[in-house]
């Protein structure tokens, strides 16, 4: 599941982080915007929050790169050893001549252990950081201390979702219901439900706070939002990130593989929705009238958004088509200490199965599932 | 003589792999010289216990601390170097520059742990090592370096019986 999760991560970031260049418009041209001592005279400005973003997506994606990729060392090792041709060749190359002594175990795990520490402050930031670009600027409705921790909710929030969609879709199309069983993604519905309530919390008190103080420009955006031309947008948000998960993930029949991914599917339009609500409306109606304009999404726009996704889709199948998506070395040590350790009946079912009467011998569904246990 | 396992068996079980580690150590092979390989770590166990205390958290805060100070040094001397007008506030403003000592610092530690990982763990090494591929099937493989000629019979013997299986020699 860390390896599903990480790869949405590692992509994602780098598909956006491919995107100031895309808005340059001329992305050809996008090396004039690097500071190189050169006759533009360009320095970085340590004050822009678009500067921070540099460093923390930096920071962030090695470190994504790194928690993702060092695990897999031995699983291509493993790969290898049963490879033929060109690619035994590869995965040799990929293995850096893994061998699975105990000191390369300790060091990996000593390792995996640091950057497990490390990645979540690195996460927390990039997130925060993200969310300064909006709150630092002065623009009605951005200018917000709440977006901070706005920002990390909602990417935990979405990027749970989007691991359950993932998750699902390989589980349906590798056959790996033996590996991702409905236990996981009954817990992980669990998760998703307190985010949703989270996310709720942190959406109410922005929107609260800014209408208690009735500041003429921030209402001149938040009315149009609310009740305005984007008031569909609005409450189709609303049911997409809260009612419909909240309703469907807190019924415990209902937190089912199918149930999840359909909460997930409306969590992940929702989260799209609410930042397009945040970029859009506060920029047709900033500080200065003479700004203020209404806003289509041209052709070329569509095509850029809907080739992200299409990136996101094509890395991911490759990414799963030549690394496993599943960690085999994790999930053999996993299942050898279930056999040591014995785990209670009950972990190892989903409810559903608890109901339906007294689970059969270890499966190796069960096995895979009482390693998450432990 | 290459200080490289010469003879080897594999083990089926992690039970199987500690008696053939205890066999060596009785028979007087000294334990920098059993090798043990293995698919997966096997941690609880005594053939994996072997003390491998490792500096890493330390070499991370010391790769924190080496990021955090490259970071301030980049950002204090990028804007003293080309100052831009801030209506008399600070030139090196605490919070801007303190966001980047925190990335630098992040980004420090995370490489330092990696580059520690790679240097310690031996990686990249694509020589010639002892190996066997029926290691990724699950089976554990104990072997003998710097192996004495008068000792071979005796360590052939320990490993046969804790396996149960043939005892191979490498690169034969």
């Amino acid at each position: 599941m860390t390896r599903c999760a990480e790869v949405i991560t590692v992509f994602a970031l780098m598909i956006g982080a491919s995107f100031p260049v895309i808005h340059l418009g001329r992305p050809w041209l996008a090396f004039w915007l690097f500071p190189y001592p050169s006759e533009r005279g360009i320095w970085p400005n340590f004050r822009s929050p678009l500067l921070w973003d540099f460093f923390a997506i930096s920071t962030y994606l090695t470190g994504s790169t790194a928690f993702l990729l060092l695990p897999i060392i031995p699983d291509w090792a493993l790969v290898r050893d049963t490879a033929m041709g060109w690619r035994r060749k590869l995965y040799s190359v990929l293995a850096l001549g893994w061998r699975g002594t105990p000191r390369q175990w300790h060091r990996l795990e000593s390792a995996m252990h640091i950057m497990a520490v490390a990645i979540i402050p690195v996460a927390v930031s990039v997130h925060t950081i993200v969310s300064w670009d909006f709150a630092m600027a002065p623009v009605p409705m951005w200018h917000s201390t709440v977006f901070g921790p706005y920002f990390v909710a909602g990417a935990i929030f979405s990027g749970i979702a989007a691991l359950i969609i993932a998750m699902a879709i390989l589980r349906k199309v590798l056959h790996l219901e033996d590996y991702l069983t409905p236990l996981h993604f009954d817990n992980l519905g669990k998760l998703l439900l307190m985010m949703c309530l989270l996310w709720l919390y942190f959406f109410v008190a922005e929107r609260l706070t800014v209408w208690y103080g009735n500041e003429t420009s921030e209402m001149a955006v938040y009315w149009p939002i609310q009740r305005g031309p984007f008031a569909p947008l609005f409450w189709f948000m609303i049911g997409c990130n809260f009612l419909v998960p909240f309703i469907i993930l807190s019924i415990k029949q209902f937190r089912t593989v199918a149930g999840t991914v359909v909460a997930s599917s409306t969590i992940v339009v929702g989260m799209w929705i609410e930042r397009f609500l945040i970029v859009v409306p506060p920029l047709e109606h900033k500080y200065l009238p003479f700004a203020w304009g209404t806003y289509h999404p041209r052709p070329v726009e569509i095509i850029i958004t809907a080739g992200t996704f299409a990136a996101m889709a094509l890395l991911y199948l490759l990414f799963v088509k030549f690394v496993p998506i599943i960690s085999i070395w994790e999930l053999k040590a996993g299942i050898r200490q279930a056999t040591i350790v014995p785990i209670p009946e009950s972990l190892l079912r989903a409810p559903d199965l608890i109901e339906a009467g007294p689970a059969n011998s270890m499966t190796p569904a069960a096995e895979s599932t009482s390693s998450e246990a432990i | 003589m290459p200080k490289e396992p010469v003879i080897y068996t594999l083990c089926a079980d992690p039970k199987a792999a500690e008696r053939a580690v205890e066999g060596l150590r009785r028979a007087g092979v000294k334990a920098r010289d059993i090798a043990v390989i293995s698919s997966e770590p096997f941690e609880g166990h005594k053939f994996f216990q072997r003390n491998y205390r490792t500096p890493m958290p330390w070499l991370a805060a010391f790769g924190g601390a080496v990021g955090g100070v490259s970071g301030y040094l980049l950002a204090a001397l990028t804007q003293r170097s080309y100052p831009l007008p801030t209506g008399n506030m600070p030139i090196v403003a605490f919070w801007p520059t303190g966001v980047i000592v925190y990335e630098m610092t992040m980004l420090g530690a995370i490489l330092t742990t990696v580059l520690t990982l790679l240097i310690s763990a031996g990686l990249p090494n694509w020589r010639k090592q002892i190996y066997d591929r029926e290691v990724s099937d699950g089976m554990i493989l104990v072997g003998v370096t710097n192996l004495n000629q008068e000792s071979r019979i005796e360590v052939n013997s320990v490993l046969k019986q804790a396996s149960g299986g043939p005892v191979k020699e490498f690169g034969a």
